[in-house]
């Protein structure tokens, strides 16, 4: 049974959606119990509730949080502010400070649509040294080039096909990848698979 | 505009006498500072009335250990158990301690970790920086919360305080207990397997 997904859903970027990549990404791990899981929502009752059913233990982890806090005020602006030293620093102390190898499986939804570089690619490094080899990698990208916003919302498990969306209230601008720049972006991990659906997201797990 | 200003104005510190050192030994002796009543959720006022309370402007480094529910607003550093009662973090309350009770609610700060033995309720404003053991967990959307969560199911609870219990089958025979028993008072010491075990009055 899952947990309640909180929040109204009648506002922007609120709502449930099938995720094939979900399922698989849980189809994977289903041999295997005891894991750790690494859900970059940063407070999810849902998701601690559905990866403690699946017999795994959750870390979480605000990546998202900490983008706003560092780098949503003040400054340049948005992307600009993901190159100022400070700012990266109070960064890097908030958020996948975690050990090397530590988690089998991360959940990290729509995290890096939000970044710029150099800061993308340091990211994705981090996710690398923090996941095991062999560990699997959830990412969702919106596959829509003119879109230059989109509402921040947060991912709840609600089964293992279906995923609720609750907004938070803020707008956050994005940087649209091309499928090209997605695959490079994870050259340094073994396999990466995409998803086709039938919204303007695209699914795509990695395997370290 | 001066009427307003002079609302505005910070409230006189309250000057009580520093209580009698036999008065801080007893137990349950408020330590409030503040109308923390009002700012606490609603489904919290009802056990501040008998709770512990740790004001706003109270600052503690040390070890909290608490008999009765306790309220923290305030600053603490250290640790705080309560291992049989609930613990509030009030929504001006920052802990950078380690959290040990029965019940776990958290409206402002937490950087530590934390044991709840049957729930830890994470309210909306509330940032949490640690990892939790616990039975149940809720967390409100909007809370912030950074560590690992272990879910421990009640059987597994029972069991490891059944299999803590089997350890002990000789100080519940030894002399000693027998004593405490027939007089109602707890053994100075008794001993398991040959190795003493203090027992705190």
């Amino acid at each position: 049974m899952s947990a309640p997904v909180p929040g109204n859903t009648d506002v922007p970027g609120a709502g449930r959606r099938s995720s094939n990549a979900l399922d698989q990404f849980f189809h994977a791990l289903r041999d295997r119990s005891g894991l750790r899981i690494l859900d970059l929502t940063g407070g999810s009752q849902a998701n601690i509730q559905y990866i403690a059913e699946q017999g795994h233990r959750s870390t979480q982890d605000g990546l998202p949080r900490a983008l706003d806090d560092c780098f949503a005020t003040g400054g340049a602006g948005y992307f600009e502010n993901q190159s100022d030293a400070d700012r990266l620093n109070r960064f890097g102390s908030m958020t996948l400070d975690h050990e090397p190898g530590t988690f089998q499986g991360v959940l990290a939804w729509d995290v890096l649509q939000f970044l710029a570089p150099p800061l993308l690619e340091e990211v994705v490094v981090q996710l690398h040294r923090i996941t095991e080899p062999g560990g699997l990698l959830l990412f969702y990208f919106h596959a829509d080039d003119r879109i230059v916003e989109l509402p921040a919302v947060n991912y709840h498990i609600v089964d293992r096909r279906t995923v609720a969306t609750t907004a938070q209230g803020r707008v956050r601008p994005i940087r649209f990848l091309t499928n090209r720049a997605i695959e490079q972006l994870f050259a340094g991990f073994t396999a990466i698979k995409f998803f086709v659906t039938r919204d303007h997201l695209r699914e795509v797990i990695v395997r370290r | 505009m001066w009427n307003r200003r002079k609302e505005e104005e910070p409230a006189p510190r309250i000057t009580s006498p520093v209580p009698a050192p036999s008065d801080l030994g007893r137990e349950g002796i408020p330590m409030s500072t503040m109308s923390h009543r009002e700012s606490l959720h609603a489904t919290d006022t009802h056990r501040v009335a008998s709770s512990a309370v740790i004001g706003k402007s109270v600052v503690i480094k040390g070890q909290i250990y608490s008999r009765e529910d306790l309220v923290i607003d305030g600053e603490v550093e250290g640790s705080v158990e309560a291992h049989e009662n609930k613990i509030v973090v009030g929504p001006n309350g920052k802990v950078s301690a380690g959290v040990k009770a029965r019940e776990v609610v958290v409206h402002g700060a937490i950087k530590g970790n934390v044991e709840a033995g049957e729930k830890i309720d994470i309210r909306r404003e509330a940032k949490l920086v640690g990892d939790i053991k616990t039975q149940r967990i809720v967390i409100e959307d909007g809370a912030y919360f950074k560590g690992s969560v272990d879910i421990q199911r009640p059987d597994a609870q029972k069991q490891a305080a059944a299999a803590a219990s089997a350890t002990r089958p000789a100080a519940a025979t030894s002399p000693a207990a027998a004593a405490a028993a027939a007089t109602g008072a707890p053994p100075a010491s008794t001993t398991s397997g040959g190795i003493p075990i203090e027992v705190k009055k």
